[in-house]
C-alpha cells in the first residue's frame, strides 16, 4: 500500500516539475527572442530592455532548477527497480514517442518565424536561429508529452 | 493511444475482486494511469502487460481482450 502511494506522488512530483520547466523555459525562449529583436532594433539598453534581461536572469536559472529537480527525482526512481517499472511503463513510452511530432513542428515552425523575421529586420546571428531552434524543438516534446500525459 | 477496436473487461474483473485502479497498477508493476486509459480503451497494452494482466486476475488473456468483431459474434 506504501509503495502504490509512492508511486503515485512520484508521478505527480514529476509532472509538477515538468509544468513548471515548461512554464520557465517557455517564458525564457519569448524574452529571448524579444532580445533578439530588440538587438535588432538596438532596444537592448532601453528600460524595456533591461526587464527582459531580469526576466531572463530570473526564468533561466528557474528553469534549470526545475531540469536539476526532475534529474534528482529520476535518480531516486532509477534507485528502487520496482519504482522504476512502474514510472518508466509503456504508457510513458508511447506518449513519449508520440511526442516527437511535436518537436518536428516546434523546430520548422522556429525555422519559419526566423525566415518571416528576416524579411522585416537584419537576422544574421546564425547561432542565435539555430541554438533557438533545437530548444523549441526540445520545449516542444515536453510540453507535447506533458499535455498527452496529463490528460490521459 | 490508440482507437483500435478493442475490447476489455478489466472493470468487470476489478470488481469481481474488488481491487481499485491503483491495486490492479500496484500488482502489475504500472501507473494507476496506465491501468486507466487501458481501461477506458484509449491506450491498447503491449502483448506484454495484457499477459501480466491476464495472470493477475489469473484468467486467459482472451477473457480479458476481445476484438470488437469477436464480441459482436458472441
Amino acid at each position: 500500500m506504501k509503495m502504490e502511494t509512492e508511486i503515485e506522488r512520484l508521478d505527480r512530483a514529476r509532472l509538477r516539475y515538468l509544468g513548471a520547466y515548461l512554464f520557465f523555459s517557455g517564458v525564457a525562449v519569448v524574452l529571448f527572442l524579444v532580445r533578439f529583436f530588440f538587438y535588432a532594433y538596438g532596444l537592448n539598453g532601453s528600460p524595456a530592455g533591461i526587464a527582459v534581461l531580469i526576466g531572463l536572469f530570473v526564468t533561466v536559472p528557474a528553469s534549470g532548477l526545475c531540469v536539476l529537480g526532475q534529474g534528482l527525482l529520476w535518480a531516486r526512481i532509477r534507485k528502487d527497480p520496482k519504482l522504476k517499472e512502474a514510472l518508466d511503463d509503456e504508457l510513458l513510452r508511447a506518449i513519449e514517442a508520440q511526442a516527437w511530432k511535436a518537436a518536428y513542428v516546434g523546430s520548422a515552425a522556429t525555422v519559419l518565424f526566423f525566415a518571416i523575421a528576416s524579411s522585416m529586420v537584419h537576422v544574421c546571428d546564425a547561432v542565435t536561429i539555430a541554438l533557438t531552434t533545437i530548444l523549441v524543438g526540445a520545449i516542444a516534446q515536453r510540453a507535447a508529452f506533458y499535455v498527452k500525459y496529463r490528460s490521459a | 493511444m490508440t482507437s483500435k477496436p478493442l475490447r476489455n473487461r478489466l472493470k468487470v474483473h476489478r470488481a469481481m475482486h474488488n481491487w481499485t485502479q491503483a491495486e490492479l497498477a500496484r500488482r502489475v508493476d504500472v501507473t494507476r494511469k496506465t491501468i486507466n486509459t487501458v481501461e477506458n480503451g484509449r491506450f491498447v497494452p503491449s502483448v506484454y502487460l495484457a499477459l501480466k494482466l491476464a495472470r493477475a486476475f489469473d484468467v486467459p488473456i482472451e477473457e480479458l481482450f476481445q476484438l470488437e468483431d469477436e464480441r459482436a459474434q458472441e
